[in-house]
């Protein structure tokens, strides 16, 4: 049974007018998608009604999983706690033993110090590692992305990254990511859904059975040619004329 | 320890910037000063007369308990308002229909002057303590009520969608996402309803009650004693400092710390 399967009749943010339709997606324990597609393709709308963040109009969603964790574009960290407060809310609801927080926070590179300060104090990058330490504290199975390394720097995009594969196959996590970085996607993913159209459906299904441990970046670079010179890829990264 | 330490550093800290803000106080004292040395003690007594004045009344007439029964009118009509605005407030404040049908309602209690709610209340309860609470509290309501409920309106969706996903309860939403939004639109509010507060308590009772320090300014006109009258004055503004510097603020200042001046 799949940890996750959202199947999309129609949806809209406004009731006559579709903004989704005919949408299936299938995802499996230690199984990561990538949607790609240009900026507002609605990859965002899919993730948060894949969450459950939005109520489907017409479709069905079903889940299996027993903690999901969601990176948001932004950090959404709450600026009136510390580092560690921030970290250990998404323990709240959990039975996890709190003193794991300071173990998490160092694996994603944050020293104690860190920790006691407050997220307006932190860089960018320090931030982001915060949220990430929220996300996987709860040891998560099912974990959302929507292109949270977007705003980082090249360098340091690649280390989450790495921190997050590595995360992952500690704990055989399924993970539903949003990116219009097709490098990240095929470096990433098993399967890659190219989003189209108006209302917005699948128009693309690309496999990438390659392990992910012998992706080298010259596996990274062909494959993302490859993914470029797709019809359909090409399409829908064309603006679209209103 | 260190803890102790940093928290008694920080109150002198705190204490110890009250100079500037006496400084200015001083200011205002020396112009009234020279008012006096201008006009003359019938029109305008001197700062010391007034002290004296004032002093004399509390140690000769009792006036100490003129205060304690003003304070205790504007605490009960201030402490409902506060506790019933703030939670009525915020409670709809989560619903877009509940503020779009108490909106016009607020308005419209704003909009009655407290003089005619002085004058009602002297009818509905008479010559007593509930005349200025409730006077106080019908005034002051609605601002805090418009405040907690624009506070919860206005609150993070994205902060929300996070809770959501981790699964927070209602209670530790309301506690750790909800509450430090609100509590930046209720703050002024609160401050703001303490001033009127005080103002409207002496009005009410110089219009209708025998004790408190408007009934006793309400004397001091019948005998023409100007210096009682601005002592008097001077009483409620330092009453009106100390609660606001000494009480509210150091709590403004530790609820919000994490924002950086």
């Amino acid at each position: 049974m799949s940890i996750l399967h959202l199947n999309i009749d129609e949806f809209g943010y406004i009731p006559i007018r579709p903004n989704v339709e005919n949408t299936n997606i299938a995802l499996e324990s230690g199984e990561i998608i990538a949607l790609i597609g240009a900026s507002g393709s609605g990859k965002t709308t899919l993730l948060k009604l894949a969450a459950g963040l939005l109520e489907l109009d017409k479709g069905k969603l079903n889940h299996n999983f027993n903690r999901q964790a969601y990176l948001f574009q932004e950090t959404r960290l709450l600026p009136w706690k510390s580092c560690l407060d921030n970290i250990t809310l998404s323990l709240m609801p959990t039975k996890i033993n709190i003193n794991l927080a300071t173990q998490y926070a160092k694996q994603m590179g944050l020293t104690e110090e860190d920790l006691v300060k407050y997220p307006s104090e932190l860089s960018g990058g320090m931030r982001q590692r915060v949220a990430l330490a929220r996300a996987f504290i709860i040891q998560p199975d099912l974990l959302f992305l929507d292109e949270p390394f977007s705003a980082l720097d090249f360098t340091l995009r690649a280390e989450m990254q790495q921190l997050l594969l590595s995360q992952m196959h500690e704990s055989n996590m399924a993970i539903l990511m949003v990116t219009h970085d097709l490098n990240e996607a095929i470096l990433m993913a098993d399967e890659i859904l190219v989003l189209g159209g108006d209302p917005v459906h699948i128009v693309k299904s690309i496999l990438v059975t390659q392990p992910r441990n012998e992706r080298d970046p010259e596996f990274v670079f062909f494959e993302t040619q490859k993914l470029m010179q797709m019809p359909e890829v090409v399409a829908s990264f064309v603006i679209r004329d209103e | 320890m260190q803890n102790l330490k940093q928290i008694l550093a920080n109150i002198l800290t705190y204490l110890w910037s009250g100079w500037g803000g006496a400084a200015s106080l001083f200011i205002l004292l020396t112009v009234w000063e020279y008012g006096h040395l201008k006009m003359g003690s019938l029109i305008l007594p001197s700062p010391k007369e007034s002290i004296i004045a004032l002093a004399f009344a509390i140690v000769n007439e009792n006036a100490i308990f003129d205060i304690a029964i003003t304070f205790k009118r504007a605490f009960y009509g201030f402490g409902a308002a506060v506790i019933l605005g703030s939670a009525s407030g915020i409670i709809s404040g989560k619903s877009m229909t509940m503020s779009m049908a108490l909106r016009p309602i607020v308005t419209f209690t704003m909009g009655v002057p407290p003089i005619a709610w002085i004058i009602l209340a002297l009818m509905w309860f008479g010559n007593d303590d509930m005349t200025a609470a409730f006077t106080v509290f019908v005034v002051v309501f609605p601002i805090i009520f418009a405040s907690a409920m624009q506070g919860m309106r206005m609150r993070s969706t994205e902060l929300d969608e996070m809770a959501d996903i981790y699964k927070l309860s209602q209670t530790q939403k309301f506690i750790h996402i909800h509450m430090p939004q609100i509590i930046s639109y209720l703050f002024p509010a609160w401050i703001v309803a303490l001033g009127m507060s005080w103002k409207i308590v002496v009005m009410a009772e110089l219009l209708g009650t025998e004790h408190g320090i408007g009934a006793a300014m309400a004397m001091a006109r019948v005998n023409i004693d100007t210096a009682v009258t601005m002592g008097w004055i001077l009483m409620i503004i330092f009453n009106l400092l100390l609660i606001e510097y000494l009480f509210l603020e150091p709590i403004k200042r530790y609820v919000e710390r994490w924002k950086i001046p």
